[in-house]
């Protein structure tokens, strides 16, 4: 076979498949049975796909299979010619005579071996059947028959005449070849009109499709890599440029400062000489100085001359910069995109086989397709098959019932598997959803115990969801006995490991008798990932984002974030919970020899599955959008490491394998640490972790101590008790142009009041409330940063937060939100629509960056509020002008494309319907210059970007205070 | 039988030679990054204009020390299985070429040798301490021998793959 042949044999191979792939659908709607209408269409369709199978396979002389799909074709066209009933058995044949067809096609070279007695022995009958009723009315055919040489065994379909033509047309025929017109001659005689239509559906199909070239795998992977390397010729460039202006700009700096010394030196001079011309100290000196000064004019211009040039004086250099940067990564984009398989590749195999899985268990299911258009890349829909397959088979085989079962719990015989596939948030989202029996945590508790898993113990503190998770649980399969459908020693651990290794995540959701939903997030590619990258021992690694929970900085002197030894590993407390620890520098043993404990190291807490550990690096660089490529064979052995991404200056970085790397330490996160995890998310470690700024005074000379927090004070008044006018029972004090209202504490908290009046007072203005009402408090004592934990139970009350210990001393916490209401409860009414409570806040994030936009969205997310996250502050604006009611927050980054986080804050305060909602700032640097800016903006709050736990405070903080403030 | 001609370089104290044909071309660039954990002949990864390339020192599998950097330290980079394959096809070269991008990190590079009419000789028994495994033959030259190499082997030793073969 010559080059070309090879060549055409492929392409016939491959178009085969397709043809292949899309009968089967069709086949499965014939057999559920459509109108008389639709099962003519399905039956040309079919038809058409066979018979394209057969010419191209006898063209290449590849008769095992040019045979078969002949006789699969003759039955056809019984069907077409209305001599022949569709039946189940009939389908059964035809679509294990197209898995015969695929497997003979998997081989090409020995397509011959493959046997298909079988195939052949069911669809005689068929054959036979058809030809019985034609009989009478086929003198002509008959004689056609006859005619042609048997080449073939087989009898009763119409034998093949020429095995090996060229010209024999590829789709159903316009130009029908003599052997095929002469059956139609025969079957079709009594409809004329059937042959055109055919040819008439086979053009407007073919009109209607789209353009489709099929281009190599292996082409799309170089031109992928052209496009990175695009992007990095052009991060590159953007660096040179960036060097170049600063260096222009330092040159400049120089230059200018040359020119003025120089400058100044001629006028010293000049003095100089001026005032030495009365005198007669000779006319020498003068003439040197005057030299003097020629040379230092000459020098002048000469550095003027010599300034270096602007890059800014480049006309249209920037533009062409945005330019350049925009098409780019347009392209990378767009060639990306080729890589794209829509999803129906997988789903499409779906309705065979659950039609082949319900037989083999008896049960009744009904499916339910949505999504098919979605994409995703090619290695991710390949990789995603065995998992799909698994969580199908398991809904299947554990999740419905049978069908008398179900009915007998009032539920359809026929069960209903939902499949979905959508996007959210940058991600594809895959649903796989049955209205089975549920998973009941009660059996997998005692599975899990039965297995060793768990103790009884722990599985008793299990809450019913954690329960549920433990079918991840390596070593769990809740199959009663081994079937041939599931738990075949692959359980959901594989699935859920094999979905991380694609950067995705699985969660089940289950409801005992009403059913169970797994759904899988995966990302659209694996060719670019957001990453962190880190250093450690001078080299950079990324991180791969997916598998990064938060990060912690760990600085000196900071007990809570000691690292301590438990059995001679290394370990953390984080906010209450041990995290084991590894070093990334003696996990790869590239420490420098005796070097010292580093002021700040940083702890990248990364998860796998269940499990979370820390990786202590020595910095954090930068989050970026890196290109994964393949790992050189010899290093795959190293196990630490999940590919090779190459950096904007054109070095080599590695992306580390979170979960290679957990394996080579060794770690075992025992039960304990996972048991502690799970409640994690308890609550309060906020009031624990929180370093606050307090204000501490009296209201009275040895009563309590009370605490406000700074940030929540606006300024601090000394005052003559004379100042203090009185209008029945209230006070007030002249204040900026106004009158403040006064309170004082013991008139409404049960607080020691002074005995005696001072002369002096302090009246503390509080901000961001409305209607503020002054604190009058008799000593302020001092200004503190602590880090307290309040108890909420000990001293409690109407305007009390709680109460906490301050250098030895019980100080009382106030809430000035439930003081005010308890003071003026007009005007601090509950009937406010905005939500104090973070939990049910909605929050649109407007951040660039998609790494931060990530971590932001999860740290927010795991306090309870829905998360609406947005690319640049142009879409939030748009958001909020369409739904103003939506959101309850802003959180938005400072620098952004199109509109940033200045700018959309003064578009919301300048707007009647939005100027309430509460905004909040973040920023990578938290320089003042930013902070001012952005208060000047109106935000309320401005924190820096990955402090999860200040951001979870100012989040609540300002929700309270808006909250108190409405 | 074509003009053989070999890219001579130098390692240690060694002229050696490998098919001109199998390189696809030599550069300056040796700032690769080093990999913690790779076999110890895999001295790190290279970016050569987006591909990876695995820099490969045959010091180890040679029975020599590993490569310092010098100025004259340079990167012959190997051509792919898919640019030697109408090679092969066409027997002009004779060895397959391993899976992966290599680069082999030279002390120094030397001039190309055209042994012409005066041909290879087979290796001797022992050529200066290096293996005769690896070893295709001998140039003699005027002042030296130039060691004709065995690629294959050497690689997928240096790689951490003998006895299994890689092939993409």
């Amino acid at each position: 076979m010559d080059m070309d042949d090879r060549e055409l044999l492929a392409e016939l191979v491959v178009e085969s498949q397709d043809h292949l792939t899309a009968m089967e659908p069709d086949l499965l709607a014939l057999e559920k049975g459509a109108s008389p209408d639709e099962t003519m269409e399905l039956v040309n369709r079919i038809f058409r796909g066979i018979h394209s199978i057969k010419g191209g396979c006898g063209f290449l002389g590849i008769t095992s299979v040019q045979e078969l799909a002949h006789a699969m074709e003759s039955v056809l066209m019984k069907v077409r010619s209305r001599r022949l009933e569709v039946t189940r058995p009939m389908v059964d044949v035809l679509l294990d005579g197209t898995d015969r067809v695929r497997t003979m096609l998997a081989d090409v070279a020995n397509a011959g071996t493959v046997d298909a007695t079988d195939v052949y022995r069911r669809l005689d009958p068929f054959l036979a059947e058809g030809e019985a009723a034609v009989v009478p009315a086929a003198t002509e055919p008959v004689a056609a028959s006859d005619a042609a040489p048997t080449g073939t065994r087989r009898s009763g379909y119409i034998p093949l005449t020429t095995p090996n033509r060229a010209d024999e047309p590829e789709i159903a025929p316009a130009v029908p070849d003599p052997e095929l017109s002469a059956a139609a001659a025969v079957r079709e005689m009594p409809e004329p009109a059937e042959p055109a239509d055919a040819a008439g559906v086979v053009a407007s199909h073919r009109g209607a499709a789209p353009d489709v070239l099929r281009v190599k795998v292996d082409l799309l992977n170089r031109l992928m890599n052209l496009a990175g390397e695009l992007v990095l010729a052009r991060n590159q460039l953007l660096q040179a440029l960036d060097r170049r202006f600063s260096e222009t700009a330092a040159g400049e700096a120089v230059f200018a400062a040359t020119r003025s010394a120089v400058a100044e030196a001629q006028q010293r001079l000049r003095e100089v000489v001026d005032g030495s011309t009365g005198r007669s100290t000779g006319d020498e000196a003068k003439e040197r100085s005057e030299q003097i000064e020629r040379v230092l004019a000459e020098l002048a211009s000469h550095i003027a001359q010599a300034l270096p040039g602007r890059l800014s004086e480049l006309p249209g250099m920037n533009a062409t910069m945005v330019n350049l940067d925009a098409v780019t990564t347009n392209l990378q984009e767009n060639i990306m995109r080729t890589r794209m398989q829509s999803i129906e590749t997988l789903f499409g195999k779906l309705p065979r086989q659950i039609r082949q899985l319900s037989r083999q268990t008896g049960k009744e299911i009904e499916l339910v397709v949505t999504g098919n258009e979605v994409e995703l890349d090619k290695s991710i829909v390949e990789a995603l098959s065995d998992p799909l397959n698994h969580l199908i088979r398991n809904s299947l085989d554990h999740g419905f019932e049978a069908p008398l079962a179900r009915e007998a719990v009032g539920k359809p015989r026929s069960g209903r598997l939902d499949v979905r596939a959508f996007h959210e948030g940058g991600q594809v989202n895959i649903e796989i959803q049955d209205d089975g029996r549920g998973i009941d945590p009660a059996r997998i508790r005692a599975k899990a115990v039965e297995k060793g898993i768990i103790t009884a113990e722990q599985a008793a503190r299990l809450d019913d969801r954690e329960a549920v998770l433990l079918v991840f649980a390596p070593g769990f399969s809740t199959a009663e006995r081994v079937s041939d459908i599931s738990g075949r020693g692959v359980g959901m651990d594989v699935v859920r490991t094999n979905i991380e290794s694609l950067g995705g995540s699985i969660e089940i959701d289950s409801q005992v008798g009403i059913g169970t939903r797994t759904r899988l997030k995966l990302p659209l590619t694996l060719a670019i990932i957001p990453s962190l990258l880190v250093r450690a021992c001078g080299r950079r690694f990324a991180v791969p984002q997916v598998s990064l929970d938060e990060l912690v900085r760990l600085r000196r002197g900071r007990d809570d974030q000691r690292i301590e030894q438990v059995q001679g590993a290394e370990v953390m407390r984080l906010r209450g919970h041990l995290l084991p620890l590894v070093r990334l520098s003696s996990l790869l043993g590239i420490e420098e020899a005796g070097a010292t404990e580093r002021q700040a190291t940083y702890v990248a807490v990364l998860k796998t599955g269940e499990n979370r550990y820390g990786l202590i690096v020595d910095e954090v660089l930068d989050s970026e959008e890196i290109v994964v490529k393949q790992l050189p064979g010899s290093l795959k052995d190293a196990r630490c490491y999940a590919g090779a991404t190459i950096m904007g200056d054109g070095s080599v970085a590695m992306i580390l394998d979170v979960l290679g790397i957990a394996d080579i330490a060794g770690l075992r996160f025992t039960e304990i640490a996972r048991a502690a995890q799970a409640d994690d998310s308890t609550e309060s470690y906020l009031d624990r972790t929180e370093s606050q700024t307090l204000l501490l005074f009296r209201n009275a000379p040895g009563g309590e101590r009370f605490a406000l927090n700074l940030a929540l004070i606006s300024r601090i008044e000394k005052v003559a008790a004379g100042d203090i006018q009185r209008v029945g029972s209230k006070e007030y004090l002249r204040f900026q142009g106004g009158s403040l209202r006064l309170l004082r504490l013991h008139d409404h908290l049960p607080v020691q009041a002074p005995v005696d009046e001072a002369a002096e007072l302090y009246v503390i203005i509080p901000k961001l409330v409305k209607h503020p009402l002054g604190i009058i408090a008799r000593e302020c004592e001092d200004v503190v940063s602590a880090r307290v934990e309040v108890d909420r139970d000990n001293v409690r009350g109407t305007g009390i937060l709680g109460s906490g210990m301050i250098n030895g001393d019980l100080t009382v916490f106030l809430d000035i939100y439930g003081l005010f209401e308890a003071a003026e409860p007009e005007i601090y009414r509950q009937g406010d629509r905005r939500v104090a409570r973070v939990e049910q806040a909605r929050i649109l994030l407007a951040e660039d960056t998609s790494f931060f936009r990530a971590v932001e969205k999860k740290y927010i997310e795991a306090m309870g509020a829905t998360v609406t996250a947005v690319k640049d502050g142009r879409e939030a604006w748009r958001l909020l002008s369409e739904s103003p009611e939506s959101f309850d927050m802003v959180v938005t980054d400072i620098e952004m494309p199109l509109m940033d986080g200045l700018e959309l804050t003064r578009h919301i305060r300048g707007s009647a319907r939005h100027a309430a909602i509460p905004v909040v700032a973040l920023t990578s640097l938290g320089s003042d210059e930013n902070r001012e800016a952005g208060l000047a903006a109106g935000v309320n709050a401005y924190e820096v970007k990955l402090d999860k736990d200040r951001l979870a405070a100012t989040i609540r903080q300002v929700l309270e205070e808006v909250h108190a403030h409405a | 039988m074509r003009d053989q001609q070999y890219v001579s370089f130098v390692l240690d104290r060694h002229l050696l030679g490998i098919d001109i044909l199998l390189v696809r071309e030599i550069i300056r660039n040796v700032d690769f990054t080093p990999v913690a954990k790779a076999p110890p002949a895999v001295r790190g990864l290279l970016n050569l204009r987006g591909q990876i390339i695995t820099v490969l020192d045959l010091g180890p599998a040679l029975g020599l020390p590993l490569r310092e950097i010098g100025p004259d330290s340079r990167c012959l980079i190997l051509k792919s299985p898919a640019e030697t394959a109408p090679l092969l096809a066409a027997g002009l070269v004779d060895e397959e070429p391993v899976g992966e991008a290599v680069g082999l990190l030279v002390d120094a590079i030397s001039d190309v040798v055209r042994p012409g009419e005066q041909g290879v000789d087979a290796p001797p028994a022992n050529a200066n301490g290096i293996d005769t495994d690896h070893l295709r033959g001998v140039v003699r030259l005027e002042d030296r021998l130039l060691l004709i190499l065995g690629l294959r082997k050497l690689i997928e030793e240096g790689l951490g793959q003998r006895g299994q073969v890689a092939r993409v």
